[in-house]
């Protein structure tokens, strides 16, 4: 059977007859050139994206929940899936929960994540934040850092987080790394160490579940 | 419910191999009369040249063997009617050969491709999903025994160069209640192919039981009731294979309320086991 048949036969179910209704997701997923196309004969990102149709039919849901729909699938069908599923967001004004390991290309259309490990949130956290914790910094490790941060606050810094008990990063002016070194001397506090350091995503998951001896 | 029945049935009309078991099947009729027609000529030159008397009488057949046998009912001499062939044709369960390959493959193409996960979760009782499909196989059975029956008639006409019915009333009554009974064998197909969740399987059982190769074990069972001391108990009249096998051309009431009844226990019960199990197994 072809994509339409497919639809047409969860239209029935669902006692569907509206004119057009299941060229509108073909559309909508991007199917609407496959003709009479089977599809045993379709890509496993023309099947994924078939799979997201078939559930639109029915009604216009709120809420979409995707089980690792880029799974298997070649970088062409990825983005054609992504595409979708950012056609859904944008034109339907849906919310579409994925679950997904594969943190890049969640990377690319999530906006809001939660890192589940062995079956408990761990964490909830926005794309900005996410990114946030990722990205390029100065890190800089010393024993008490509550007292760079008059320090910092002097030269000027905004953007910066005492992350922990010895870590402070500062997100801006990645290039005066040195000037920081040498203030924080001046002032008599004792630095353990200074670089410039970024975290990947993936570094940054396998940190937060424990996994970090694969990293 | 209905909306289910009728997305059942789009799906029988869209699946191309009903077409293909329907083509099929009346090859196979078309060879099966002219085969007749062999068998009736040299019987009746045999009867000619020996004059002696048939030894293929009206057929009540009380045992049944292993395999498929096709064989009339008529007498040397006697034109072969319609209702002969017919009645050939369904107690060797020739027809319901065909009905049972394609309720296997219908039955188990929505699971087995996985569908049934797009609307599995989204029905109110998944049960609903198993007696839909019995609704429309029970289409399906009726629609390809009128399409057999059309079909035998024009091979009769081909083959034998005339049309002789036989007696309606009774031609239409024994071919009523092989409906009923055909349609509880395909409920026991569907009974298998969806228990079971394994094509190869499903197929070779269901192709087995219109083998008779169940005899084997009919057989078994016989012995152990007559020795409990039931005597002269034979299982075969209380299944539904057997009676599509025994039911005489000519039915009295009793025999026609027994088929009945037996194709209705049988239906009942394998679809709200089949829905059962259905409704329990993770899709």
């Amino acid at each position: 059977m072809n994509a339409y048949t497919n639809l047409k036969i969860k239209c029935e179910l669902f006692g569907i007859r509206k004119k057009g209704y299941i060229e509108d997701i073909l559309e909508t997923v991007g199917l609407e050139g496959v003709g009479k196309k089977k599809t045993k004969h379709f890509s496993l990102g023309m099947k994924q994206r078939l799979g997201i149709g078939l559930a639109l039919v029915g009604g216009e849901p709120d809420l979409l929940v995707l089980d690792e729909p880029i799974n298997g699938l070649d970088p062409q069908g990825i983005a054609e899936v992504r595409d979708t599923i950012q056609r859904l967001r944008d034109e339907r004004n849906m919310t579409i929960l994925i679950s997904s390991h594969i943190l890049e290309e969640l990377s690319k259309i999530a906006t809001d994540y939660g890192i589940i490990h062995n079956g408990s949130l761990l964490q909830e956290l926005t794309s900005e934040e996410l990114m946030k914790r990722c990205s390029e910094r100065i890190e800089i490790e010393l024993i008490h850092p509550e007292q760079a941060v008059p320090i910092l606050d002097r030269m000027g810094f905004t953007n910066y987080q005492v992350t922990d008990k010895s870590h402070i990063h500062i997100f801006e002016r990645l290039n005066e790394s040195a000037n920081v070194n040498m203030e924080l001397a001046k002032a008599g506090i004792l630095v353990n160490g200074i670089s410039i350091t970024s975290e990947e995503l993936e570094t940054y998951f396998l940190n937060l579940t424990g996994g970090n001896q694969n990293a | 419910m209905l909306n289910m029945i009728k997305m059942d049935l789009y799906r029988m009309v869209r699946t191309k191999s009903m077409y293909v078991v329907w083509i099929v099947m009346a090859a196979a009729i078309f060879f099966s009369t002219s085969m007749s027609k062999l068998d009736i000529d040299t019987m009746n030159k045999e009867a000619e040249q020996q004059q002696t008397e048939s030894i293929a009488e009206t057929v009540k057949p009380e045992t049944i063997n292993m395999g498929m046998s096709v064989f009339l009912p008529t007498q040397p001499g006697e034109k072969v009617t319609v209702f002969d062939q017919v009645y050939a044709n369904l107690q060797a369960k020739f027809v319901a050969l065909f009905l049972v390959i394609f309720t296997v493959l219908f039955s188990s193409a929505d699971i087995g491709s996985g569908y049934i996960k797009n609307i599995g979760g989204q029905v109110r009782s998944r049960r609903n999903l198993i007696f839909s499909k019995a609704s429309v196989l029970f289409v399906y059975t009726t629609v390809t025994m009128l399409l057999y029956f059309i079909i035998q008639i024009i091979a009769q006409q081909m083959y034998f160069g005339y049309l002789e019915w036989g007696n309606g009333s009774e031609l239409l009554r024994y071919f009523g209640i092989q409906i009923l009974l055909h349609y509880a064998l395909v409920l026991i197909s569907m009974a298998i192919a969806v228990v079971l969740n394994s094509n190869v399987f499903s197929m070779t059982i269901v192709i087995c039981l219109c083998m008779n190769t169940m005899i084997v074990l009919y057989g078994v069972i016989n012995h152990l009731i007559q020795k409990a001391g039931v005597e002269n108990f034979q299982i075969l009249k209380y299944t539904v294979t057997g009676k599509i096998a025994l039911l005489s051309m000519s039915p009295t009431n009793k025999e026609c309320l027994t088929a009945v009844v037996i194709a209705a226990a049988f239906g009942i019960v394998v679809t709200l086991l089949t829905a059962w199990v259905f409704r329990k197994r993770d899709i």
